[in-house]
């Protein structure tokens, strides 16, 4: 009876909700955007210019975006490698998010690229000086190890066996080259700026750009995983797991903590901290980024009575994760505009464009959490056939096993988060 | 100004989507009332409540209070609760757990489960005295949901009056029937509820609009939740 | 010998007889374009009642060939820095970074290059100058060994010192440039910018690229370590529990 139901829910058509309205309205127009832009070429869509070539697509598909997928590295590494095991639950989701977030900001430049069809020269044509060069092997790896470490749950689908013991068996090497290819490629985005000390407004230039992208990403990765829980829960009804997102809040004010303490340090030690006593556009914006992003959150999230509920767990986040766009942004269009002379504001088909590919993002995600076992369910809901034998015969002879002391805190009752 | 833009957007984005969720949860409510009406809401509850949605291993004792015994071979038992009120429970906030060497009797409240300013407290399935807690639940309340037959047990306990206490309790075939019975007076008791009073699920409802029984719980009014645990949470 | 151009300010009339020249040798559209463009490799601008040339400075340590991921910028021994339109991906990193903003892209393509001065790299090859320093009336802008040009720029600057400021554009900044420039009123005012560190920029970026190897080897080794030391503590449980199993 229940599969009937499931199969009259699947040959429905789907019902028209606003945001799959939303979506389709977007996708419509980055579509026409997308033939326009290969059509007519960059100039016609862009307000990009030889004074400002880099935009909106950089600033925001391709540096914020892999930043935001930095949360696939920390828990990988986190739970395979730290041995966390009980983050576990969160690792598909993240792997997931991360994969596609990759995945688009490829996508992303083959939009922004001028010769997008010739995007392999950078396997064959090698400048190893070029941090653009380091960039792009390491973004290609990187997918590549994604890929990978997302696959065991495609082949749980389609019950490939022999596949998905092959992955699981170089699971610990794929997640050790996972970090180092992250770390390398998240720092490298700051890199690209190094080589314009004198383009780049010294509230954001720094030879520490690196560090400041590596820290920020982590703390950017752990916030998404936060808010892209809670979204979940939004959307499929699946439990936010707070006891799991709780400690990550308490990551994050460490790692916002140290980062906050890095550019301000930083900032004083160069000089550039005067500049503020009157702040003007680029000190304004600076101002925001680093209240509204990195000190408000740390002060929220340091707060254990409100880091422990989800309103505010998830604003905290929420919060970090805007501070970390603003940076991203401010490095990439704010604190470049002055030395370029002219203002830059990106054309509605450079906006239109890129709400497209977040919202293809979106659906992929949905369709992956609809079509494949991202969410970790009860390991056995049989009823009344046998019990999960060996997981019982286990965990009896844990108690079985002799004193029971190992299992008990010294001080009870225990309890009482 | 383009950080600005990309921040505005973003904000913009998540305060429709907040919008989105407040007009779906009236409405929701709304065709709750009307279904409630016609004496139908919990029939919503239905592809939900079947059996084989739930997990019954086989070698448990399940007390009518919702929760289990597992007989070790070493003469204690682990105990724990069931599937069904992990389910319906939704998340858990804490969980207060008997010291050691403390006498629980059958049927007695022996384990208190905290959600928001709620608390469910659970009967003991047989009498014993406590000779272990589950340490990981006051870190992890939520082993609790993910796990509730192995990692999400509660407390070990050296059982004194096994052999009468055992007879009360329900394995196997007689479990799978028992757990039939208390989905189909689950679903009687919500569909008297919800005519009765008909705000008295706050907006449970899944994405196609249909009721979901995970976190049933969280969606009930204080009133309905001591309802419930007096009626299925029973000594 | 490794070829330069000078362009010695005050002997220029503004007769843009090189850009014509330049046009005229790259097929380039005869509309001259007040900055440089895509389609205009050099122009000549007048400010403070002096006349500046723009064209390519041809660092000796360019910043365009270091940051191109693909190497279609080189510099030649000769003196030029060429690109190789072929390689070319259009992410532009040159446009960004380029110190003297000389890398123009051509916008109203949809499949654009990146065009720039390249000193008539061609021309040299077979032993002449480039089309702008042959076409030069006054001798404003000439070419030669770069080494010379330098020799031939102190020479000026000692026999007129009243009329030159005391500066040869070009011979330190980023590294030092195969154009050198002189003039008679401050380069700020030609619009040229005087805060060029003395180091070559690409050794800002090398600084953090050079790390790239210790970071794969060291993190590397650490992470392996960290499980390696996180995975053995569980197992020692495990055998401890397993033992403890069986005893019991």
């Amino acid at each position: 009876m229940r599969k009937d139901a499931e199969a009259m829910n699947d040959t429905r058509w789907p019902e028209i909700t606003f945001w799959r309205l939303v979506f389709l309205v977007l996708a419509a127009t980055g579509t026409v955007v997308a033939i326009l832009r290969y059509s007519r070429g960059l100039g016609a869509t862009t307000n990009l210019s030889d004074q400002f070539p880099w935009g909106l697509w950089i600033g925001f598909d391709v540096l914020t975006g892999v930043g935001l997928a930095a949360g696939g590295f920390t828990i990988t590494a986190v739970v395979h490698l730290f041995n966390l095991k009980r983050f576990t639950p969160i690792v598909r989701p993240t792997v997931l998010t991360a994969f596609l977030g990759y995945v688009f900001v490829i996508l992303a430049l083959l939009f922004d690229l001028g010769q997008p069809h010739r995007i392999w020269h950078a396997i064959v044509m090698w400048n190893p000086r070029s941090v653009m060069f380091e960039v792009a092997w390491c973004v290609m790896l990187y997918t590549t190890v994604l890929a990978l470490e997302f696959s065991p749950i495609v082949f749980e689908r389609l019950n490939l066996e022999r596949p998905r013991r092959i992955v699981r068996a170089i699971s610990v090497p794929l997640v050790i080259v996972g970090v180092i290819l992250s770390t390398l490629h998240q720092s490298s985005l700051g890199s690209l700026y190094l080589i314009v000390p004198m383009k780049l407004h010294p509230l954001w230039y720094s030879p520490l750009l690196p560090v400041f992208f590596f820290v920020s990403a982590m703390a950017a990765g752990l916030a998404m995983v936060i808010v892209e829980s809670s979204l979940c829960q939004r959307a499929f009804n699946h439990h936010l797991e707070m006891d799991l997102l709780e400690p990550l809040g308490r990551a994050m004010v460490v790692v916002l903590s140290v980062y906050g303490i890095l550019r301000v340090q930083d900032l004083a030690r160069r000089g550039a901290l005067l500049g503020l006593r009157r702040p003007g556009y680029e000190g304004s914006m600076f101002l925001l980024e680093m209240g509204l992003g990195v000190l408000l959150p740390i002060i929220l999230l340091a707060i254990p009575r409100v880091r422990a509920r989800q309103p505010g767990l998830v604003t905290g986040a929420f919060l970090a994760i805007l501070g970390f766009v603003m940076h991203r942004l401010n490095v990439s269009v704010t604190g470049m505009e002055r030395a370029a002379g002219v203002a830059y504001f990106p054309s509605w088909m450079e906006i239109a464009l890129s709400l497209a590919l977040v919202a293809a993002g979106f659906a992929v995600f949905g369709l992956a959490v609809r079509y494949l076992p991202i969410f970790p369910e009860a390991p056995h809901r049989a009823s009344g056939v046998e019990a999960p034998a060996w997981l019982l015969a286990r965990s009896a002879s844990m108690v079985a096993g002799g004193s029971p002391e190992p299992l008990s805190p010294p001080s009870a009752p225990a309890g009482v988060k | 100004m383009v950080a600005i833009l990309v921040v505005f957007t973003i904000i913009l984005f998540v305060g429709a989507d907040l919008v989105v969720q407040w007009v779906r949860q009236r409405r929701a409510r709304t065709v709750l009332v009307a279904q409630a009406s016609r004496g139908s809401a919990a029939d919503l509850l239905l592809p939900t409540l079947q059996p084989e949605r739930f997990s019954l291993p086989g070698g448990l004792f399940f007390h009518r209070g919702h929760t289990w015994v597992n007989l070790l071979f070493s003469g204690q038992v682990k105990v724990g609760v069931d599937d069904f009120l992990q389910r319906l429970l939704g998340h858990v906030d804490a969980i207060t757990l008997p010291p050691i060497g403390v006498e629980v009797k059958q049927g007695q409240p022996f384990v208190a489960i905290r959600q928001g300013g709620r608390t469910a407290t659970l009967p003991a399935p047989v009498d014993g005295v406590v000779c272990a807690v589950n340490g990981e639940l006051a870190k992890a309340p939520g082993l609790l949901k993910r796990d509730p037959y192995t990692r999400g047990w509660l407390v070990a306990l050296r059982p004194t009056n096994l052999a009468a206490n055992l007879p009360q309790l329900r394995v196997g075939e007689n479990a799978l029937v028992w757990l039939k019975a208390e989905l189909a007076r689950l679903q009687e008791f919500l569909h008297i509820t919800l005519t009765i009073k008909r705000d008295a699920l706050v907006g449970a409802t899944a994405a196609d609009g249909g009721l979901l029984a995970d976190g049933l719980l969280e969606h009930l009014d204080d009133e309905t939740w001591a309802e419930f645990q007096a009626r299925f949470l029973r000594a | 010998m490794k070829g330069a151009i000078l362009f010695d300010s005050t002997k220029c009339i503004g007769c843009e007889a090189c850009v014509a020249a330049c046009k005229e040798k790259h097929d380039l559209p005869a509309a001259i374009d007040p900055k440089l463009t895509a389609y205009t490799w050099t122009v000549v601008e007048q400010r403070n009642k002096a006349f500046v040339r723009r064209l390519c400075m041809h660092c000796e340590s360019p910043t365009c060939v270091s940051v191109c991921p693909v190497e279609a910028f080189r510099k030649e021994p000769s003196g030029p820095v060429v690109y190789d339109a072929s390689r070319c991906i259009g992410c532009r990193y040159c446009i960004m970074a380029c110190p003297f903003d000389v890398p123009k892209y051509q916008w109203d393509r949809t499949t654009p290059i990146v065009q720039k001065c390249n000193m008539c790299a061609d021309r040299i090859a077979v032993g002449k100058e480039p089309a702008c320093a042959a076409v030069c009336p006054t001798g404003a802008t000439i070419f030669g060994d770069r080494d010379q040009l330098i020799g031939e720029a102190r020479v000026r600057l000692k026999a007129a010192p009243t009329t030159y400021v005391p500066h040869i554009y070009g011979l330190e900044e980023v590294g030092g440039t195969s154009v050198l420039m002189l003039s008679s009123v401050p380069f700020p005012s030609l619009g040229i910018r005087p805060d060029l560190p003395v180091t070559p920029l690409p050794t800002l970026t090398w600084k953090a690229l050079s790390k790239v190897p210790d970071v794969v080897v060291v993190g590397g080794a650490l992470l392996y370590g960290i499980w390696w030391i996180t995975n053995r503590r569980i197992r020692v449980q495990e055998a401890l529990a397993q033992e403890a199993a069986k005893k019991g």
